[in-house]
């Protein structure tokens, strides 16, 4: 049955083609999209994990509520709440950072770990001014954390511990403030304090806030230029398996008052969005498919009709009803394989060319997955709507009898 | 010796049951060329296609070689019918994609023995004057050549019996003239049983044996001539 399979196929051009483009269309398509869709998701998990670290140890922030003022006042029973307290206590620092370096040291789930401490400030220079988020790191230990290396558009991060009153501004701040590399500017900071800090390097995220409002130093320069000498407000912490952060942290976040959280539980908002776009993803490329499987299974069905004859000629001549399915369902099963290879390197041509695209954000071109699982995928998911698609046509095919086929035909 | 026996033989359609066929028995010894004749509605390609097993029975038995054509299922009865029964009809039904040889060799494709038949199936076509067709397709031959490759393809696996509904209906006077001499010839030189459904008396009677439907019944079987054993 192959032979008469292949001779339908090669005999019907037209057909055959627009069954054959329809299914290229398909895999190509759910490649591309999937390709772009998923290329910005792992652009942002990528940002998101290895920019601002696996695991972040800050200060809590704690809502105050009736609950919180339990156990404070007579026995509990007794008291009853006029106006339901509320407000907020904030910490200026961890409680006890030496405490988190030992615990971290101890773990086998840690690889790196870098303390901070954020401020708020002002930069001036002239008459120019701008809010900025002052951030005091160890800039080695910062660098085996984040991947803020790979954003520095000049200087060398590490040269922030040669010296005081040294920075990395974002390119945009600079901009804001008229400055260039090796510029002064005042850091003004709520101690009341007026620090002139030298601009030794930039950088640009992609992310504009960060790059409007960051200014990183060295730990020692943000404690003195705040009055804070010793404290830490934050340790971001690098895992072995990103994937498990999440556990890491909500142990941690259980033994200690301050406040532990992953890069998937500090950004479970962004997350959600994504699983969003997946349903939006899957609902588009399965909406492609099924207009595949449409096409073949019309096309199919269009060729059992005119191929009557030769099923009746077939089974008078020792053909049975399993051959006269295997003929059919061979011709769109075939076509779907190598329509959907055809597909794929579409797909990939066409993913190629789109990565190409500049665009003004992140990594200034557009961004592309080129998972192989999205490529096993369409080949799957287009062969399988063919085998669903051929199954039918083929299935009427066997059962149909050859003598009423020959009796009509007379 | 008898290679088809028919006892019985009801085939009734619908409901109330329209009976085509009533109650036919008769046998057929190998060798035989029958011409069945009748008006249409006599139940003619009926007959036929119940004596092949390509249509089923509402009552009787068939049997062909010595076995109830009826009861065979699945695999058996499409390799017996492969095997020991080849079919001509009223219209080619060539495959349109394949060439004249690929059309006759279908048969023996069914067991992967084209290459084992091939040299019978260009001797069957030079015998039948499309040997100069071979690599042509159905479209680009004509009528008489066309019905002459189905006979060929219908003889390819040797079958015992040609079940033939029709062959010259479709065909001008010169070419079912031709396509009479080939069923005499596979008769005569190579001893195929041949059931032939026509209209045309003048062909039923070069047969060794004429049988005459009337309303589904027998009205008459008579030999025309003895055959050859």
């Amino acid at each position: 049955m192959w032979f008469v399979a292949l001779k339908h196929i090669f005999s019907r051009k037209s057909q055959t083609l627009l069954t054959f483009f329809a299914i290229v269309l398909g895999a190509g398509g759910y490649v591309i999209f999937s390709g772009i869709q998923l290329g910005f998701q792992e652009y942002m998990i990528d940002r998101l994990i290895e920019r601002s670290g696996h695991i972040t140890v800050s200060t809590r922030n704690e809502f105050i509520t009736a609950q919180s003022l339990k156990g404070y006042f007579f026995n509990d029973a007794a008291v009853r709440w006029l106006n339901t307290p509320s407000g907020r206590r904030s910490y200026d620092k961890l409680s006890s950072a030496s405490e988190w370096y030992r615990k971290i040291r101890l773990s086998d789930d840690v690889v790196a770990y870098a303390p901070q401490i954020s401020k708020e400030a002002i930069a001036t220079r002239g008459s120019f001014s701008q809010n900025v988020n002052l951030v005091g790191v160890d800039p080695v230990r910062q660098l085996q954390v984040t991947n803020i290396e790979q954003d520095i558009t000049a200087g060398n991060f590490r040269s922030l511990n040669n010296g005081n009153s040294l920075i990395f501004v974002g390119e945009r701040l600079m901009k804001f403030l008229g400055a260039k590399i090796n510029d002064t500017v005042n850091v003004s900071t709520a101690a009341g304090t007026i620090t002139p800090m030298k601009i030794i390097g930039t950088f640009d995220t992609g992310d504009r806030r960060t790059d409007e409002r960051t200014v990183y130093a060295s730990l020692s320069t943000v404690q003195n230029a705040t009055n804070s000498l010793g404290e830490i407000t934050t340790i971001v912490i690098r895992v072995k398996d990103y994937t498990k952060a999440a556990d890491v942290a909500t142990q941690w976040n259980r033994l200690n008052s301050d406040s532990v959280e992953s890069w998937d539980q500090l950004n479970s908002d962004r997350l959600s969005m994504m699983g969003t776009q997946d349903i939006v993803r899957n609902v588009t490329t399965i909406a492609f498919i099924v207009i595949v499987a449409f096409g073949i299974y019309n096309i199919l069905n269009m060729v059992v009709n005119h191929k009557m004859r030769d099923i009746a000629i077939l089974r008078s001549i020792g053909y049975d009803e399993r051959d006269t399915e295997f003929l059919f369902l061979v011709q769109g099963v075939l076509v779907g394989i190598v329509g959907a290879l055809a597909g794929l390197v579409f797909g990939y041509l066409g993913c190629s060319y789109i990565e190409t695209i500049r665009i003004p954000m992140g990594r200034m071109h557009m961004m592309i997955s080129w998972d192989i699982i999205i490529y096993v995928k369409a080949f799957f998911l287009v062969v399988g709507a063919s085998v669903i698609a051929s199954y039918f046509p083929a299935r009427a095919a066997g059962k149909l009898s050859p003598i009423e086929i020959i009796r009509s035909t007379i | 010796m008898n290679i088809i026996e028919c006892k019985d033989v009801v085939r009734s359609f619908g409901e109330p049951p329209l009976v085509i066929l009533k109650s036919l028995s008769f046998s057929v010894e190998k060798g035989e060329f029958i011409g069945i004749t009748g008006r249409s509605g006599s139940g003619k390609s009926t007959l036929l296609y119940v004596m092949s097993g390509l249509d089923d029975l509402s009552s009787g038995e068939v049997k062909i070689s010595g076995k109830n054509i009826h009861d065979l299922k699945g695999e058996e009865l499409h390799r017996f019918r492969n095997r020991n029964m080849g079919f001509v009809f009223q219209f080619h039904f060539l495959l349109p994609e394949l060439t004249t040889q690929e059309n006759i060799l279908m048969p023996a494709r069914k067991y992967r023995e084209e290459k084992k038949r091939e040299k019978y199936a260009l001797s069957l076509m030079e015998q039948f004057h499309v040997l100069h067709c071979k690599d042509k397709r159905p479209s680009q031959m004509s009528g008489g050549e066309m019905q002459r490759t189905a006979i060929a393809r219908a003889l390819v696996m040797e079958p015992e019996i040609l079940f033939a509904d029709e062959p010259t209906g479709n065909l001008d006077s010169e070419n079912g003239e031709i396509v009479m001499e080939i069923f005499e010839k596979v008769n005569r030189d190579f001893g195929t049983t041949i059931f032939m459904v026509t209209h045309e008396q003048d062909y039923a009677a070069r047969g060794s044996r004429q049988i005459h439907l009337v309303d589904g019944e027998i009205d008459s079987d008579a030999r025309t001539r003895r055959i050859k054993n």
